[in-house]
């Protein structure tokens, strides 16, 4: 009787645009098509993670309500876009020790239709009586934004990054999103539209930063006893991690380097796997510098060397390494925490079913998710077999 | 430091707690302070209740008020008043050499010379009667 956790279940609510939808019931058709995905029930589900997000500070425990569940497991860690990647090695635990036989992730958020498209660059800001870490950061117009343009700046300062290469991410996720007919944006890009973009905070660029969408997604957690007898291939849970470094970017010890040096040094322990065993990634691309940092911290490339093994094209269509291939957040889908969706993607390459966006032999996914402002970084190794 | 009133205080309400507040109010005085551990000399900043290496209750120091660009970003869009209108300024983070890394504007400086490694100076703009935010010049 294996009790080896295995993802069974996957389901995406209607995105990017969806004004239909409030973030419940973003979780409620996640979880609808998760579970009708792999086959199980509602009354299944004995386990249950799910964070929130801070413009909504209850709704991991509004949504335990919301969908009926009375989880005997509960994990609401909030560490932003990694909140999944954390959560995932307690539930992974969970699953071998039997403190849980199936256990639920969900995250869903109406944060277009909600807030608008202003998240990066201030708009969510609050406005009364200032206090704690922000002192130091809001009096001076920092945003989301001007955080990752600092590490941009820093790691072009002290590598030789350049422009282009950061440009050659978004080119390259973009080549994805018009394989997905619901990403947001579709229509081909060149590392000249990127440049051409207006400036944001330099040196990032309006197609340097992420869509704001609205979205949702769900995975379910099982022992690979039980997944064995449902609709679809099990997919591996091969290793899990997290660590921090900082929250405010004020705190971040080296520009250029996140915890993912950490995170991913662990979980490739954890798999007994390297960089050079991974089929594909799925990272977190807030900012087109994101995912530059994971790919390095990740060890695909030496610190400072992403610029370079970027502009190779190894995270293309066709690529030795390729990256987020439903589009991303750069150009598909972010409704303010994507870690889910990092999940749901890779499972869905390691079963073979992502179409025209098939990378080709996949047999093992890394994900990655960025929370905060570089600041804690989660990794998980998935593999389509035991190993 | 020289301590600038400009008679506008519009960026943020600002409410600190007790030990940011001694920060923002050394500021007003024209000192800008830092934290020392009286146990491990650990310096730091921004200012806590404990040494984040040894757990001691940290003394405050005054520092030269100097400092290097350690990165930067020119802000060019911005979704909040001022900073909308304040558009593009520079936001930086600053070295000193004893030992503590600011975020700051850097003020009077050309947006298309600025760059890692400038030297900068600390200078002070008034929020109220007991208070001042440190901002930065080039030097």
């Amino acid at each position: 009787m294996s009790r080896e956790p295995v993802i069974v279940g996957i389901g995406l609510s209607d995105y990017p645009k969806a004004p239909h939808l409030d973030s419940f019931m973003h979780i409620a058709q996640a979880t609808q098509r998760a579970l009708e995905d792999c086959g199980l029930e509602l009354e299944d589900i004995d386990g249950f993670a799910c964070a929130s997000m801070p413009t909504e500070p209850e709704l991991h425990v509004e949504a335990v309500e919301h969908l009926g569940l009375s989880p005997r497991w509960l994990n609401t860690t909030y560490t932003g876009g990694s909140a999944a990647q954390f959560q995932i090695p307690d539930a992974v635990a969970a699953i071998r020790e039997g403190r849980a036989e199936t256990i639920l992730f969900a995250y869903g958020s109406d944060f277009l239709t909600r807030h608008g498209r202003t998240l990066g660059t201030g708009g969510l800001s609050i406005d009364s009586g200032l206090s704690g870490p922000l002192l130091y950061e809001q009096p001076y117009g920092s945003t989301i934004a001007t955080c990752y343009a600092l590490a941009a700046t820093h790691h072009m300062a002290t590598y030789g990054t350049l422009p282009e290469q950061l440009a050659e991410i978004a080119v390259g996720v973009r080549e994805f999103a018009g394989l997905n007919p619901k990403a947001m944006y579709r229509e081909p890009l060149t590392v000249e539209d990127v440049l051409a973009s207006p400036m944001i905070a330099d040196p990032l660029h309006l197609l340097d930063c992420c869509v704001v969408s609205d979205g949702g997604a769900a995975f379910i957690l099982t022992t690979e006893e039980r997944g064995r007898d449902l609709k679809q291939h099990p997919i591996h849970v091969l290793g899990a991690a997290g660590a921090n470094s900082h929250w405010h970017i004020h705190s971040m010890p080296d520009f250029s380097t996140t915890a993912g040096t950490i995170s991913s040094q662990d979980a490739y322990r954890q798999a007994g796997l390297q960089p050079e065993d991974i089929d594909t990634i799925q990272f977190y691309d807030s900012f087109t510098i994101t995912a530059l940092l994971l790919l390095e911290d990740h060890g695909f490339c030496a610190k400072g060397e992403g610029g370079g093994f970027i502009e190779d094209g190894h995270l293309r269509k066709g690529g030795s390494l390729p990256m987020n291939t439903d589009g991303g957040s750069l150009s598909s889908c972010h409704s303010g925490m994507r870690g889910t969706m990092l999940i749901t993607e890779a499972v869905r390459q390691l079963r073979g079913h992502g179409g025209d966006a098939q990378v080709p032999d996949c047999e093992l996914a890394l994900a990655a998710g960025c929370g905060g402002l570089l600041s804690y970084i989660g990794t998980t190794i998935l593999g389509k077999d035991r190993r | 430091m020289e301590v600038v009133d400009d008679g506008i205080w519009n960026r943020v309400p600002m409410a600190p707690g007790p030990i940011d507040r001694k920060y923002f109010e050394a500021a007003s005085q024209g000192k800008l302070i830092i934290q020392k551990c009286r146990r491990c000399e650990n310096t730091q900043f921004p200012p806590k209740m404990l040494c984040v290496s040894c757990g001691e209750e940290p003394d405050w120091v005054e520092t030269s008020g100097e400092g290097k660009i350690y990165t930067f970003t020119v802000v060019r869009r911005h979704g909040v008043e001022p900073f909308s209108t304040l558009v593009p300024f520079v936001l930086a983070m600053i070295d000193i050499p004893e030992g503590a890394r600011f975020m700051g504007n850097i003020t009077e400086i050309d947006i298309e010379t600025v760059h890692v490694g400038q030297k900068v100076e600390a200078y002070s703009l008034r929020i109220d009667e007991t208070m001042a935010l440190p901002l930065w010049r080039p030097i």
